[in-house]
């Protein structure tokens, strides 16, 4: 009950995000929201840690449009209604631990399947563990909008739907999609195309 | 000079024709907050993540160097597994990847920001005219073994490259105060300054005033020796952000230290050193890959003590050095490097009368790094070096042009890089380097061979074959490596006369004398338990055989087989609580022999086996100033480590501010 209820009132507030002003409201309601979800259900973050999240963040700093942006727009893609839960915790979280650099993050969260109808712009977006379908049109919204996409979950690879690849457990492991990085006109620094691994 | 005064016309053409250029040059601190490890270009010229390099590579980084307790570089090498750091005197260090260390130890290039600071005059790096302050340092990168594909002539034992912070990334605002005994007081300062978003400069500088040990001295004298020593270095680093992106860095350093210390020739002198270096760096990020050009003069003058009315003798380096590379990438899983490099190199004694010897290099190399399998890499690079010298021999000696010597020589250095999981990573290493005669070998060796057409001396080519495992445990988050290694050198050079005479006149020529072969496994583990607790150990054995077929009856022998230690063990035991830190480091070698000038001869001496203590103890009394309380060698009050004056037991308070 406590998570169908955090999970309603963060999508209300989330929608404001992108559409109206209600910025400082929609991080207040996430964040929250988010210590509400850690405290009742610790582990409703699933497979997306902290350090995931950090780790996504600092990848972005390398992306050449991003870099000295004040501020960045992140979508978490997530794919039933099981995963809006977590989501919507990432989405607190991502808000609350801040982008690239200085930088703030306004985020939101969007279901796979509506992404090819949404009109919202992002600078990102963080996927979840999606099933292939959804996976392959995640790939396809990347390729058309020239938007960065970033999951810790290696199978987003294999669905060609993640430009990076970035899971901080013991080792830090990062993959870059070169070819799905080139569809999407994503351009990181050739220091840290180097220092990842290129598929 | 000319070389460097060429260099912004050739960066107007780049900055025109590199039009989608994007941000360039490493910043240290955000990748290290990425990965989690250091990155590193010291391996393969590329970026890469340390745990990713096929090389034995140790990276050193700022919080080691605080904890470390030292006052000067190599006081913080003597803590790296692998390394051995020879203390002939205060303030007079040298250090040797692998043994093979002596005076003047040759073996091992020192860079600072891939600029060298390694003398080619006499082969070896005065650690006191390094310009570079410790607040200031990012991380030292030190390669063991070979790594002459990338760096050039002279990285046969390895490369120890010291990288400090970017002004543009980094705020290494600092301010050192430090006194201690044998009356020593060092005080350093570092400060950055930002003009907008594009103009960067830090400056720093540093002085060190302090007394020799005031143990005995069993060698022989050459000239005068002074009753302190002295160290003064200032450095300016500037970087603009240039239209398009690009990034051009300027530098310029002074450094100027009067020491007693120890000479290739095993005589105690009192060294007079000024270094002076101007360096011009432009990369960028373009559509065909992440280039560099770099151009920089180095201008060493040495001379000695000499008692009055003794003409002083005086020596005279300049070294111009040109260098291009461009790092690219082909498809996903190929990296290439290609590079060029062009060296002049020039060593004068007193006047032009006397004489001069110079070499001009070129060179071409290219690395490619193959990333068969997410799991698997092979990385190999080649370098070709030609060198010419010539040199014009003192107007007393009946000719007056020496004989010429040209070298071509191939360089590599191979690796396959196989992480099998997060747990275990193997490499297995093969790497070809050569040592130069340094210049005043070759000058001793072009007058004795007076006006002959072709110099009878090659240089030394070193080879090494490793292979490596690396090993995490999650008990006591525990890092564990082991390396054996199998290491051949060939046309070993003997010393000669180690120095430059007062009269200006070459001295006793050196040859090849034969051959030298090292085995050695190296272990070394560290990890935490705990959260407070840090610690690390590490034991080297390494066997050497010299084979000398040319020794006879010389008087000029080096030799490495008795001189390196067989066994030697290191230890490090950290602990941090609140605002207290606190590091221990106990060093154990076996023994060995040193080498000590009696006469014209060399013989030598039993050096017992010793171990050494060094500690810190440092409080943070706010965010930013930390009182410390550090020293060395503090198990004895005096205690004989080399064929030199026994070492002293050290000890400094430092208060610090920032860095």
């Amino acid at each position: 009950m406590s998570r169908a209820n955090a999970g309603a009132l963060v999508e209300s507030k989330v929608s404001s995000v992108a559409g109206t002003k209600k910025h400082k409201t929609g991080r207040a309601a996430l964040i929250g929201a988010a210590l509400a979800l850690s405290l009742c259900c610790p582990a409703a973050a699933g497979e997306v840690t902290t350090a995931d999240l950090q780790a996504a963040m600092r990848a972005l700093g390398f992306l050449t449009t991003l870099q000295n942006r004040p501020s960045i727009v992140v979508a978490v893609v997530y794919h039933d209604a099981d995963s809006k839960l977590q989501a919507t915790h990432v989405a607190a979280m991502l808000m609350r631990q801040g982008g690239p650099g200085s930088a703030t993050v306004a985020a939101s969260i969007m279901a796979a399947q509506d992404l090819a109808q949404s009109a919202q712009h992002v600078d990102a977006l963080y996927l979840l563990s999606l099933p292939p379908e959804a996976g392959r049109s995640v790939g396809d919204y990347v390729k058309r909008q020239s938007v960065v996409s970033i999951s810790a979950d290696p199978a987003c690879l294999d669905m060609q739907a993640c430009v990076l690849m970035v899971q901080a457990r013991s080792n830090m492991t990062i993959i870059l999609d070169t070819a799905l990085a080139q569809a999407a006109g994503a351009k990181f620094s050739a220091v840290f195309t180097m220092l990842v691994k290129r598929r | 000079m000319m070389k460097t005064m060429k260099l912004p016309a050739l960066m107007c053409t780049l900055m025109l024709t590199a039009s989608t250029a994007h941000a360039q040059s490493m910043d240290y601190g955000a990748i290290a907050q990425l990965f989690g490890e250091p990155g590193t270009t010291s391996a393969t010229g590329s970026p890469q993540r340390a745990t990713d390099v096929p090389t034995n590579m140790v990276i050193v980084t700022e919080a080691d160097i605080a904890r470390s307790g030292a006052r000067d570089i190599p006081g913080i090498l003597r803590h790296v597994e692998g390394l051995d750091v020879l203390q002939w005197a205060n303030d007079d260090y040298d250090a040797s990847a692998r043994g093979y260390n002596q005076a003047y130890s040759a073996r091992t290039l020192v860079l600072v920001d891939g600029r060298q600071v390694y003398a080619d005059s006499f082969g070896f790096t005065p650690w006191s005219t390094v310009p570079v302050e410790l607040s200031s340092i990012r991380q030292i990168e030190i390669v063991k073994g070979p790594n002459a594909a990338l760096f050039g002539f002279n990285a046969v034992a390895g490369v120890i490259n010291i990288i400090t912070k970017n002004p543009r990334y980094d705020d290494s605002t600092s301010l050192t105060a430090r006194y201690g005994s044998q009356n020593m007081s060092d005080t350093s300062a570092v400060g950055r300054l930002a003009f907008g978003k594009d103009v960067f400069l830090r400056l720093s500088g540093g002085y060190r005033l302090d007394k020799p040990f005031g143990t005995s001295n069993p060698l022989p004298f050459d000239g005068d020796l002074h009753s302190h020593n002295e160290r003064a270095a200032l450095t300016a680093d500037a970087v603009v952000v240039l239209p398009a992106d690009l990034e051009l860095e300027l530098n310029a350093t002074y450094s100027e230290a009067n020491q007693n210390e120890v000479s290739a020739g095993y005589k105690l002198q009192s060294s007079e050193y000024q270094t002076n270096s101007l360096l011009g760096r432009l990369s960028g990020d373009t559509a065909w890959g992440l280039f560099k050009l770099s151009a920089y003069n180095n201008w060493f003058d040495w001379t000695r003590a000499v008692s009055p009315g003794v003409v002083p003798p005086k020596l005279k380096n300049t070294v111009t050095v040109v260098q291009g590379e461009d790092v690219f990438t082909l498809a996903s899983d190929h990296t290439i490097r290609l590079a060029a490099e062009y060296r002049h190199n020039e060593v004068g004694t007193r006047s032009a009368d006397d004489g001069w010897v110079s070499s001009d290099a070129g060179s071409a190399s290219a690395m490619w790094n193959w990333q068969i399998l997410p799991q698997l890499a092979f990385t190999t690079a080649l370098r070709f070096d030609s060198i010419a010298y010539n040199s014009v021999l003192p107007k007393v000696l009946a000719s007056r042009t020496g004989p010429t010597l040209r070298i071509n020589e191939w360089n590599f250095n191979s690796g396959i890089v196989w992480n099998v999981d997060n747990q275990d990573t193997f490499r297995l290493l093969a790497a070809r380097g050569v040592q130069l005669p340094n210049l005043v070998q070759v000058w001793d060796a072009a007058a004795s061979q007076g006006g002959s057409k072709l110099l009878q001396l090659a240089p030394s080519t070193v080879t090494n074959f490793e292979a490596l495992w690396n090993h995490r445990f999650a008990w006591m988050d525990t890092h564990l490596q082991m390396a054996v290694y199998h290491q051949d050198t060939y046309d070993v050079i003997s010393t000669g006369s180690g120095t430059i005479e007062p009269t200006g006149m070459p001295g006793l020529a050196p040859i090849n004398i034969g051959s030298s072969r090292a085995d050695g496994a190296e272990l070394s583990a560290d990890g935490r338990f705990d959260e407070a607790w840090r610690w690390s150990a590490s034991y080297r054995l390494e066997i050497i055989n010299d084979k000398y077929a040319r020794a006879g009856s010389r008087t000029d022998l080096i030799n490495y087989q008795d001189t390196t230690p067989q066994h030697v063990v290191k230890t490090n035991l950290g602990w941090d609580w609140s605002s207290w830190s606190a590091d221990l480091f106990l060093q154990f070698q076996s023994d060995t022999v040193g080498l000590r000038r009696f006469g014209t001869l060399r013989i030598f001496v039993p050096i017992a086996a010793y171990s050494t203590v060094d500690a810190r103890l440092a409080y943070r009394l706010s965010d930013s100033i930390t009182l410390a309380l550090s020293g060395q060698n503090l198990l004895v009050g005096t205690q004989q480590q080399t064929s030199g004056p026994d070492v002293e037991r050290q000890f400094f308070v430092t208060l610090s501010y920032g860095g």
